[in-house]
């Protein structure tokens, strides 16, 4: 009986001892930086995309420039969670991530667009979140000089037959088909090539011959083919600023679809495909790659990521390792970033019913009206 | 050009760049040896760890892993009957009898040996063809693929062992269970009933587990028996080598089949080893032992399965355009290592080019020697007793369908197709043209629908288009024709014997 009872006292006073050794040994007594929302806490960025595509290297790129700047918390990870185009990762973070700002969403234009026409299978909306980053990603189109086409005029009214390759009409080539739209062109859109790297084999076969091109594409792809004469570049999708379209600054020298617009007709463009055409560029272009985070996430998470992002895009290691995947953009935060994210949001009823009949009608799609 | 290839020689061989490659090659043969995964997971595991890595480096590490997955996947297909991948089903259809046999050591060496080969000689390819794959690229338009699309599904008559009906019955059927999920080109979905988990179709692993893994265990827990029947191993490795030594030829012509077939961007990719296995068994002056442990039915796939891979780099170098899901990750590691693929691969950055090639010969030794080493220990995972061996394995094949999405929905179609296909083994129906139209779906009608949307019926003309239809028709007829005229003799036979 005693030495049972001696037993146990040791073997408290042991355990005793190790959670005392513990409490004083374990992270919280050495190096104590101002207590943040994210000490030792892990996040992820979550990428609705398989990985190595634009969008994930974006994202591998943030995480250690984020790394950098919020030593702080314990980890910073990139999780993939690919599937039907970008809606299930863009769901997952919707429905089953707690708003606890552990969990940040890391877009691009198709995740904006899924969302604005109502493409089957989307349980989220960019309503529930708060932008805390954004990086614009413009396109030039551009034709094939044997069509006869030698500038806007030329465009419009040419006889030769205008095929446009793309990859879906609710993705990025929805800016290029609108253009057409609002311009009155009667392209033919050969839709369901594999990707834009394909459409722009085609267009060198000679099976197409129009194209929207996003900007690091162009670069590399196509403006050789400019300089060999055997592209000429129209106009640029452009960017929305303060409600107006402007130049892409990636391409100071091309003219902005307004301009091209003007040009070809001597007035402004207007109407619910003009409209469209606007609120498609505001959120897939003017910020085509965007980072969120839940609406509801506690104001110390939303300030100290705020903070931290501001640290982010002040490093220089930030455009020297992303030289390739920023293509000359600057990304945008704050003001500037909410005013665009707005206007997103603010689209009317009008006009995203507008657009999703167009789309029924001319490409035969399922969309709910 | 071959002081640059020197050069890259160079720059490969220095001891922390071939560490990274060992690396890859490690992970590699581990991700092919396990039933089901293919070279995406292998992509999927690395790529996040690449970004910032030297390039040279980075292209070592993805290509070490890329390149031996063909060489490790055939321990499943060879002693269990499972694909380890997409590129070794093929490899099932008479390496497993070899393993029934006892002769698994002599099925896996021959294989490794050949894989060794046939890599090799897609590297060699891969150099050769650099700088004339641009007009070779640009001569397939969206008919001419989908033409070579066709062929590949032409493959199913031939391969079907028995009715060349019950081949195309089942392709068809696997054409029509690829189109599950969205449609190429238009956000529309097909026969998902809602399920967000078919928006995607069914995964590619999960199908081919349940279709061959699932049947294949449950009959050797039926028998109780063990995979090599009368439980002992006769042939060695080194008998193995022999053998594929003395198929010299069809190593190398399958191997140039491997590497031209790597270079069709789309077609190329987990058809290959069919289409090998089918020239093989067409070109073979007797048939009769395919299906029942030929070695020639070994050598043939797995050749050409490596070799593709250096043909597949063509395209995806070249043009940045993949030829098969594992060449669509690989573009997305050398984004994140900052190189671009297009033109720039053999101009400025031809170095790194060359490095890729390098990475692919020397990467295909390694995992060839690395497998024949373990070979004959691991062969004797064949006279383990079923009893023991299934519930392991189930377990396996379980986690990676599950890999596939990591959704419910992986599991519960595993259990479905597996049944589907347990009846189908019963009844005799050919499994693999069900396979290869499944792959072959997505392809096809993507090209079928931009041919007709961008030329009407017009591309029915193109010479291109003539030139593969001819093709399709002389294999065609070149093996029905054998089985034709001894149904025909056959019945000459029995109607002179009655009278």
């Amino acid at each position: 009986m005693r030495t049972r009872r001696h037993m146990l006292r040791g073997a408290g006073a042991a355990f005793g001892a190790v959670v005392l050794g513990a409490a004083l040994v374990l992270p919280g007594g050495s190096e104590v930086r101002a207590a943040g929302y994210y000490d030792g806490k892990d996040i992820e960025l979550i990428v609705p995309y398989s990985p190595g595509g634009g969008n994930d290297t974006f994202a591998r790129l943030l995480q250690t420039q984020y790394r950098a700047c919020m030593p702080e918390a314990a980890s910073i990870q990139v999780v993939n969670i690919p599937g039907g185009g970008t809606v299930m990762g863009a769901n997952e973070f919707e429905l089953l991530r707690e708003p606890n700002g552990l969990s940040v969403l890391v877009t691009a234009g198709t995740t904006s667009y899924a969302w604005m026409l109502g493409q089957p299978g989307v349980r989220y909306s960019p309503r529930n979140w708060t932008a805390i980053l954004g990086l614009p990603g413009g396109g030039v189109v551009y034709v094939n000089p044997d069509t006869g086409v030698k500038n806007m005029k030329d465009l419009v009214s040419t006889k030769s037959e205008l095929v446009f390759g793309g990859i879906s009409a609710t993705g990025l080539d929805l800016l290029g088909l609108l253009t057409f739209e609002i311009l009155g062109l009667d392209t033919k859109a050969v839709l369901g090539y594999e990707g834009k790297g394909p459409v722009q084999i085609a267009y060198q076969q000679g099976e197409i011959n129009i194209d929207y091109q996003t900007t690091p594409a162009f670069i590399k792809l196509v403006r050789p083919q400019v300089e060999a004469g055997t592209a000429l570049p129209l106009y640029t999708a452009g960017m929305v600023q303060d409600g107006e379209l402007v130049r892409d600054p990636a391409f100071p020298d091309f003219p902005s679809f307004l301009e091209a617009y003007r040009d070809a007709y001597g007035k402004d463009p207007s109407g619910p495909a003009w409209e469209a055409y606007l609120a498609l560029v505001s959120s897939g272009v003017s910020a085509q790659r965007q980072v969120w985070m839940h609406k509801n996430t506690p104001p110390e998470a939303l300030a100290a990521m705020n903070a931290a992002t501001e640290c982010v895009i002040a490093r220089d290691e930030f455009y020297e390792k992303g030289a390739k995947i920023l293509a000359g953009y600057k990304p945008i935060v704050g003001e500037p970033l909410q005013r665009n994210a707005k206007a997103m949001l603010a689209v009317s009823d009008d006009v995203l019913k507008w657009l999703r009949r167009y789309l029924n009608e001319k490409y035969d799609l399922e969309l709910s009206e | 050009m071959f002081e640059a290839a020197a050069q890259a020689l160079g720059l490969i061989l220095q001891l922390d760049r071939l560490g990274w490659m060992v690396l890859g090659c490690a992970v590699g043969l581990v991700v092919g040896l396990l039933p089901g995964l293919g070279g995406t997971v292998g992509m999927s595991i690395l790529l996040p760890f690449i970004f910032g890595m030297d390039p040279y480096s980075g292209v070592a590490l993805l290509i070490g892993m890329a390149a031996v997955i063909h060489t490790g996947d055939t321990f499943p297909a060879v002693l269990i009957g499972v694909p380890g991948s997409a590129g070794s089903q093929a490899t099932i259809v008479d390496g497993y009898p070899l393993a029934r046999q006892g002769k698994a050591a002599t099925a896996l060496s021959a294989a490794f040996f050949v894989s060794m080969i046939g890599g090799i000689f897609g590297a060699v390819v891969l150099f050769g063809t650099l700088s004339v794959a641009r007009p070779l690229v640009l001569a397939l338009g969206s008919p001419e693929l989908f033409m070579l699309a066709i062929f590949g599904l032409s493959m199913v008559g031939v391969l079907s062992v028995g009715s060349p009906l019950a081949g195309v019955v089942s392709g068809l059927a696997g054409l029509l269970i690829g189109t599950i999920g969205g449609a190429p080109g238009v956000p529309v979905y097909r026969y998902t009933f809602d399920w967000l988990y078919l928006f995607d179709g069914i995964p590619l692993p999960v199908l081919a587990l349940g279709l061959f893994a699932v049947p294949e265990m449950l009959d050797l827990l039926a028998q109780r028996g063990q995979i090599a029947q009368g439980a002992k191993l006769t042939g060695s490795r080194l008998e193995g080598i022999r053998e594929a030594l003395r198929h010299k030829l069809l190593i190398l012509r399958s191997a140039a089949l491997g590497s031209a077939l790597g270079i069709i961007p789309g077609i190329g990719g987990s058809v290959v080893d069919w289409i090998a296995y089918g020239v093989t068994k067409q070109t073979a002056r007797d048939r009769d032992n395919f299906g029942r442990g030929d070695i020639r039915g070994v050598i043939g796939p797995e050749s050409a399965n490596n070799a593709k891979e250096g043909g597949a780099l063509v395209p995806t170098l070249i043009f940045g355009i993949p030829g098969s899901g594992t060449t669509a990750m690989l573009l997305g590691g050398l984004v994140l290592l900052g190189i671009e693929p297009g033109p720039s691969m053999i101009k400025e950055n031809l170095d790194v080019t060359l490095s890729i090639v390098w990475s692919l010969a020397l990467a295909n030794v390694f995992g060839a020697v690395a497998c024949i080493v373990c070979a004959g220990w691991v062969a004797r995972a064949s006279v383990i007793s079923a009893n023991r061996l299934v519930p392991f394995l189930f377990i396996i094949i379980t986690v990676a369908a599950y890999q596939s999405t990591r959704n419910w929905g992986d599991i519960i179609m595993l259990l479905v197709i597996g049944s589907v296909g347990w009846i189908m083994k019963q009844a005799a129906w050919p499994r693999a043209p069900l396979l290869i139209g499944f792959v072959l779906s997505l392809v096809t009608e993507r090209y079928l629908h931009l041919s007709m949307s961008r030329y009407g019926l017009e591309w029915l003309t193109f010479p291109g288009v003539l030139i593969i239809l001819a093709m399709i028709v002389i294999a065609l007829v070149a093996g029905l024709l054998p089985d034709l005229r001894r149904r025909l003799a056959q019945a000459r036979a029995a109607s002179e014997g009655r009278s």
